[in-house]
């Protein structure tokens, strides 16, 4: 498929490149791991397959040749050659018809992600398709996609369409006082924070702000006080870790985030609910719910389940003809 | 995947549930898994052919499962009267745990009367709705 217009930061996104850290390089990879995993399963792939994470709309693409392909995540409206698709759900596409994913202010989400069948076709560099944005290698040519590139399907078309999922927001809801929630377990410099900005960072809703990306996300809320100054070395973090600056406003580390920094580390997001974070707006608010490293175990065993069991019947309905398109 | 594969997976689900008797028509191949017995039994009544003698523009659930007239992550309902769809669009989904199949559009028309109700169980052929065709 031909990428015909984007406004940009459209990234080819696997899991992500793990073992590299102690070379300084990131792991990148998908934003929403979930959404990412669902499209591999929807059409049968591998479970490290790359596809293409959109996060600004409107991004159009065309299909050269006939080809099912699945969307997931959300934020967005899609049209292919004129009629409307189903989020989370597996489509054919005949050679020449164009995809139109659209903004869509009401549709819960912030990322789109398109996977095609046996993934997106992108050289692999140190064990992963994911683009290194700041490295500026992986995925297509290290940058994001721009009009003009052609991707292609590392697999055949199955002739797949016609089914989905239900959306693992809807299936696996996380609620704190009606705003959406995410799970943290207090990390090292917890206690040098005062007992106030302890408590006021669980009690109060947090929002994510104009300035996050696949980077980081920054917060507004109530600002963090430290019971005396912090000065900390260098050290190693990973996405999830929430640092906070001596401006006292968090800043979440995100699927780009560079393998070391050195603010004190209030919290880390558990991996269980990285989704959810990833699925949130810029403007949009949050809550954190405190939880510790067992429960943060079983979340990720409940997601486990959840892809296992939408495993399972992806692969139940490819094998009756209601999953195939003739 | 292979049909042996299919067996594996098939077999693998009927694991644990008490069903009996299952039997899988596809354009390709038919696929009858039947517990405990190694005797050949007549195969199903044919249910295809009932399937589509249905009348003109009756739309029917393609699989058992929970009829939805709406997808849970959009506003505004699929199968509404006088909702106007382009062939190939979803007019409601038939839910199967997490999975959602789609009930397509044969055609492009407008939706007639909604013969089912949101959250019903539905079988093989039950009819949803009525879809009137129009000719572009």
């Amino acid at each position: 498929m031909e990428v015909l217009s984007t406004p940009g930061l459209a990234t080819v996104q696997d899991f992500g490149r793990f073992g590299s850290l102690r070379f300084g390089v990131g792991t990148a990879g998908a934003m929403d791991h979930l959404a990412l995993a669902a499209g591999n399963l929807l059409l049968g792939n591998e479970d490290g397959a790359a596809a293409i994470e959109v996060p600004l709309f409107p991004f159009k693409a065309r299909f050269d040749a006939d080809n099912s392909f699945a969307l997931t995540g959300g934020g967005c409206g899609a049209r292919l050659g004129g009629r409307a698709l189903l989020p989370w759900s597996v489509h054919a596409a005949r050679a020449g018809e164009e995809l139109l994913l659209s903004p869509a202010p009401g549709v819960p989400g912030s990322r789109a992600y398109l996977a095609l069948p046996g993934g997106v076709d992108v050289p692999e560099v140190l064990g992963s398709r994911s683009t290194q944005l700041r490295g500026v290698f992986g995925g297509q040519c290290g940058r994001a996609l721009q009009a003009g590139d052609k991707l292609a399907a590392r697999g055949a078309s199955p002739g797949l369409a016609g089914y989905g999922l239900e959306p693992p927001g809807v299936a696996l809801p996380l609620l704190a006082d009606g705003t959406p929630g995410v799970r943290v377990i207090p990390a090292a410099e917890y206690e040098r924070f005062t007992e106030a900005s302890r408590a006021a960072f669980w009690a109060g809703e947090w929002k994510i702000t104009a300035q996050s990306d696949r980077y980081g996300y920054r917060l507004a809320g109530a600002a963090l006080a430290f019971e005396a100054p912090v000065e900390m070395l260098s050290h190693g973090i990973v996405p999830g870790v929430i640092q906070v600056p001596p401006n006292g406003q968090p800043i979440i580390q995100m699927r780009d985030a560079q393998p070391s920094g050195g603010y004190p580390k209030f919290g880390t997001v558990i991996e269980a609910d990285l989704w959810r974070l990833a699925q949130a707006p810029a403007g949009s608010r949050i809550r954190f719910v405190e939880t510790d490293w067992n429960r943060a175990l079983a979340a990720a065993e409940a997601l486990r389940g959840w892809l296992e069991e939408v495993g399972r019947l992806c692969d139940l309905i490819r094998c009756s003809a209601l999953g195939r398109r003739p | 995947m292979t049909a042996a594969e299919r067996v594996r997976v098939l077999s693998e689900t009927l694991e644990g549930t008490s069903i009996g008797l299952l039997e899988l028509t596809t354009p390709e191949e038919t696929i009858r898994l039947r517990r405990g017995d190694t005797s050949h039994p007549p195969p199903l009544a044919a249910i295809e052919p009932s399937m589509r003698a249905h009348p003109p523009g009756l739309v029917t659930a393609p699989c058992p499962g929970v009829f939805r007239t709406a997808h849970p992550a959009q506003d505004g309902p699929l199968a509404q009267a006088e909702r106007h769809v382009a062939a190939g669009e979803a007019v409601g989904l038939v839910q199967v745990g997490p999975l959602l199949v789609h009930i397509a559009a044969p055609a492009s028309g407008v939706v007639g009367e909604v013969l089912a109700e949101n959250g019903a169980t539905v079988g093989y052929g039950t009819p949803l709705l009525r879809l009137q065709e129009e000719r572009a």
